[in-house]
């Protein structure tokens, strides 16, 4: 019988070393299997799903700081998350800044013009986490050498990121763009509009879509739901954008020493990629193109590149180690 | 070559504790560590904090002689070196000195 913490062992010794796992992760799973066994000997069965509970926690930390700690060198990982927070940061007061100029300036109560801007937010965040984490992982790696380790680091708080911006993207950006648009009809004297497609969440646009699923093909109402279509794949493949762009990034830090270089593959990336968005967007409301393929194209084309250029400065470092070798050798 | 720096001694809040523990009850598992510090240790960083200081040579660890009943694995106990009962005394000497405020 598997006892509680076991598969997590197992789990844990593929990624640490034996000292990691004898000094730190083994004595975590003896105090929790100890504990649970003492609970389930006393009948307390809600005690011991707590034990549980509590030791897994405590398991993930100890893992984390293992896993922190044995990146080679801290330092680029918190360079590359202060750049990257920073980058975010600006964007982000960027944006809602110029939101306020364009719809709030003279507003007659200054202090409720800036709350009604701040429903901006979320719609600010959907461009400035994938935009900012990209530059900011350029500017902190620029010039280093990207050690697996950081590497799968980076990647982990992409996908964070990534989790996070679903959650935005699908949930908190509908209701706030609503909740904006309800202040502003109200400081018109308008009555509150009802809610676009933009205004919906995931599940109130994935309802709409089966409950117009009927239309015949090519009918006008199908085109509708095409757009809708459309609409909720390019939710999703936009919020995991972060983690692709965040790879893409970190590619270009492998592939190039000069800043000048990749800041021209960071601006190219970021450009290419939203041009790549509005061209799949375009044929997939022709009709030429699936919805979700056309949401996901650009992110399987970004990621595509990423790995390739990888390859291509890990066969570069491979060919000068080589030569070096000869060298020494000769 | 630059001259190699001399090891400094550091000992901070919490391995201070772990050592007052540690010399007031002889030896104890992680998890009574946690029990014993009236929540002030979180069992997610007592380990962490326990691997430094042995490291550091302030306590030693051994595993449990008997496996836990129902076949759990052994648990590790930890115990005071002298270097570190040492060192508690030198640091609970000068917290008593120079800021007596801050004394336990």
């Amino acid at each position: 019988m598997s006892r509680p913490g076991d598969r997590l062992r197992v789990f844990a010794a593929r990624a640490c070393s034996a000292h990691t796992m004898a000094r730190l992760i083994d004595p975590v799973i003896a105090d929790l299997q100890a504990e649970h066994s003492e609970a389930l000997r006393h009948g307390r069965i809600w005690r011991s799903r707590w034990v549980c509970l509590a030791g897994y926690i405590a398991f993930a930390k100890v893992f984390m700081m293992c896993e922190w700690s044995a990146v080679d060198d801290a330092r680029p990982l918190i360079r590359a998350a202060a750049c990257s927070l920073g980058a975010v940061a600006l964007l982000t007061a960027v944006l809602v800044g110029l939101a306020y100029r364009i719809w709030l300036t003279g507003a007659p109560n200054q202090l409720d013009a800036w709350r009604v801007a701040m429903f901006l937010l979320p719609q600010a965040l959907a461009i400035s986490i994938p935009v900012g984490l990209m530059i900011g992982v350029a500017i902190g790696l620029a010039g280093q050498k990207v050690s697996v380790r950081l590497a799968s680091a980076l990647a982990t708080v992409a996908l964070v990121c990534s989790i996070g911006s679903v959650a935005n993207i699908g949930w908190l950006l509908p209701n706030a763009n609503q909740a904006f648009r309800i202040a502003m009809a109200r400081r018109i004297g308008l009555a509150p509009p009802v809610k676009g497609d933009a205004e919906l969440t995931f599940g109130e646009l994935d309802r709409l879509i089966q409950r117009r699923g009927g239309f015949p093909v090519g009918s006008y109402e199908w085109d509708g739901v095409n757009r809708l279509r459309i609409g909720y794949h390019a939710r999703w493949a936009i919020a995991f954008a972060t983690f692709v762009l965040t790879l893409f990034a970190m590619s270009l830090v492998q592939c190039s020493r000069r800043r000048w270089t990749m800041g021209i593959g960071v601006v190219a990336g970021l450009f290419g990629y939203y041009v790549l968005l509005y061209v799949c967007r375009f044929f997939a409301l022709n009709h030429e193109l699936a919805p979700p393929a056309a949401a996901w194209l650009p992110n399987l084309i970004l990621a595509l590149m990423a790995m390739a250029l990888m390859a291509l400065s890990a066969r570069r470092r491979r060919d000068r180690e080589g030569l070096r070798a000869e060298g020494a050798e000769g | 070559m630059p001259a190699r720096r001399p090891r400094v001694l550091t000992l901070s809040a919490k391995e201070s504790l772990i050592l007052e523990l540690l010399v007031e009850r002889d030896e104890l598992y992680g998890l009574q560590l946690v029990a014993a510090s009236k929540r002030k240790l979180k069992r997610g960083t007592v380990y962490v904090t326990l691997g430094r200081m042995e490291e550091k040579g302030y306590i030693t660890s051994r595993l449990e002689d008997a496996p836990a009943d129902m076949g759990g694995m052994p648990r590790r106990l930890y115990q005071a070196t002298p270097l570190g009962r040492r060192v508690l005394a030198a640091w609970s000497a000068a917290t008593t000195h120079l800021m007596p405020e801050f004394a336990r």
